[in-house]
């Protein structure tokens, strides 16, 4: 319990040399509490866990949870875990549990998260915030927790968790919820935006043009930044044309 | 107007941010929508709080700090952005102005949340297997969280310090150049054109996309108020 609390802050120390070894290092305290190694082993562990891990950190659990099971293991039958086993794990399950755990959160369930927390505050106002916050609330609850027992469950074997099936369904689910939430949203704005509902033709003119721009700039990966730029540029130019237009 | 009192809550609300964001405990309260609403209650203005944060969260919700990838720093940017446009005097076009002034200071929180990596780079390297303990180890990993801390107070108090004299005059040449509902329906476009790019993309979720835009748009047919 207390190793997934300590996961919530792994990357405190995250640093371009071992990203968050010092992270996983201070993580894994609590389980080797139970060890009670002695200074000499002590050493030898902040030696093995001092390299690169690099994982996202909401499923650094399931990283965590073998490399307790594989310290445990090592302990009880030092033959069954070779030397030099833990920190080749630890490098190698980095590019997996970083790019698997990127899109199940950043791309997936994050962006689900965030649109329904904002469907939510065009319909009710303050309550989406919270929506938001208990949503991903509860997504990171069920994979933080429930990683550590995958990871301490499968030891080295962490890779068939990555691929179940479990695993990565939730992530369809969000999928479909968060691009439901982002037609709502954009049907919404249109009716009624935080800013007040369209109600002239250069503000829909305005709305669309943005819209159009937005899409086309984030379609050919340039940041949301470009977006901004497009929709002011081009709210100025409806607004001189408008003028122009009224005389 | 921000009193005293004010910015030194917002900076230490800053701090909560900008630990969030990259450090811990990422529960996202840091994101725009939570942390605009939260900055707008400190202030007294719920209303410009949440009006900022929904615009912001819209526009940039396929940012994320993910790994060591270079990222805006959009979150304590969205604090910085709602106190400007109090100080500004709420105005609608101040609110749009600050949305602009929040680029610059994302920038700056990404210049320094480099220079936080480096800095937890050299804690790491100081670490002497042989001598070490477990809690000089946990000293060294706190004092990277605080760092994080650090890093979003310095980041407000500079951003907003110095937007509260840029803004006006942002306000002043938008003012001049647009209408201020035409402005705010574009942010809005660009806001709902980001959120189905980010989603659109990667999710298989096309169909539920488009059936939940059919049905609210069904309803929403005869209530598009536009006098064409």
């Amino acid at each position: 319990m207390e190793v997934v609390l300590r996961a919530f802050w792994i990357q405190a120390s995250l640093n371009y040399e071992s990203m968050q070894g010092l992270g996983r290092l201070v993580c894994l305290l609590p389980a080797i509490r139970w060890l009670s190694l002695p200074g000499k082993e002590f050493a030898s562990f902040v030696r093995r866990h001092s390299g690169l891990f690099n994982s996202n950190p909401f499923i650094a659990t399931l990283g965590l949870g073998a490399l307790a099971r594989l310290e445990f293991d090592r302990n009880a039958n030092p033959e069954s875990v070779p030397d030099g086993m833990i920190e080749r794990f630890s490098e190698r399950v980095s590019t997996p549990l970083g790019s698997v755990g990127d899109e199940l959160f950043w791309v997936t369930l994050r962006p689900h998260a965030v649109l329904l927390g904002a469907l939510g505050a065009l319909l009710t106002g303050v309550w989406g915030a919270c929506l938001l916050l208990v949503v991903f609330g509860v997504w990171q609850g069920y994979y933080r927790w429930n990683c550590f027992r995958w990871g301490w469950a499968s030891g080295a074997r962490i890779a068939a968790v990555l691929q179940s099936e479990h695993f990565r369904r939730p992530a369809i689910y969000a999928g479909w919820i968060a691009s439901g939430c982002a037609g709502a949203a954009f049907v919404l704005l249109l009716v009624k935006s935080p800013a007040g509902a369209l109600t002239s033709k250069a503000q829909v003119a305005a709305f669309a043009g943005a819209f159009a721009g937005a899409c086309a700039a984030l379609s050919h990966r340039k940041p949301a930044t470009w977006a901004v730029m497009v929709a002011i540029g081009w709210a100025m130019m409806v607004s001189f044309g408008a003028k122009m237009l009224c005389g | 107007m921000i009193t005293g009192w004010d910015w030194v809550i917002l900076a230490l609300f800053a701090a909560l941010v900008a630990q969030d964001t990259t450090a811990g405990p990422q529960l996202l309260f840091s994101e725009p929508l939570v942390a605009g609403t939260v900055a707008g209650l400190i202030l007294g203005d719920l209303r410009l709080g949440l009006l900022l944060g929904t615009a912001i969260q819209l526009i940039w919700c396929g940012a994320v700090p993910a790994g060591t990838a270079v990222f805006l720093d959009i979150n304590v940017g969205t604090v910085c952005a709602v106190a400007v446009a109090h100080s500004a005097g709420d105005a609608p076009i101040a609110a749009a102005a600050s949305v602009l002034w929040l680029i610059p200071v994302g920038l700056l929180g990404c210049a320094l949340t480099e220079i936080g990596m480096r800095f937890c780079g050299t804690l790491v390297a100081s670490i002497r297997p042989e001598r070490v303990t477990a809690s000089a180890l946990v000293l060294r990993h706190a004092a990277g969280w605080l760092f994080a801390g650090a890093r979003g107070s310095v980041t407000f108090l500079a951003g907003a310090g110095a937007g509260v004299a840029a803004v006006p005059v942002l306000v002043r040449l938008l003012g001049a150049a647009v209408d201020p509902g035409v402005l705010w329906a574009g942010l809005f476009g660009a806001g709902a054109g980001s959120a189905i790019a980010a989603t659109w993309r990667f999710s298989k979720g096309k169909a539920a996309f488009l059936g939940a835009a059919g049905v609210l748009g069904a309803w929403a047919g005869g209530l598009l108020p536009v006098s064409w």
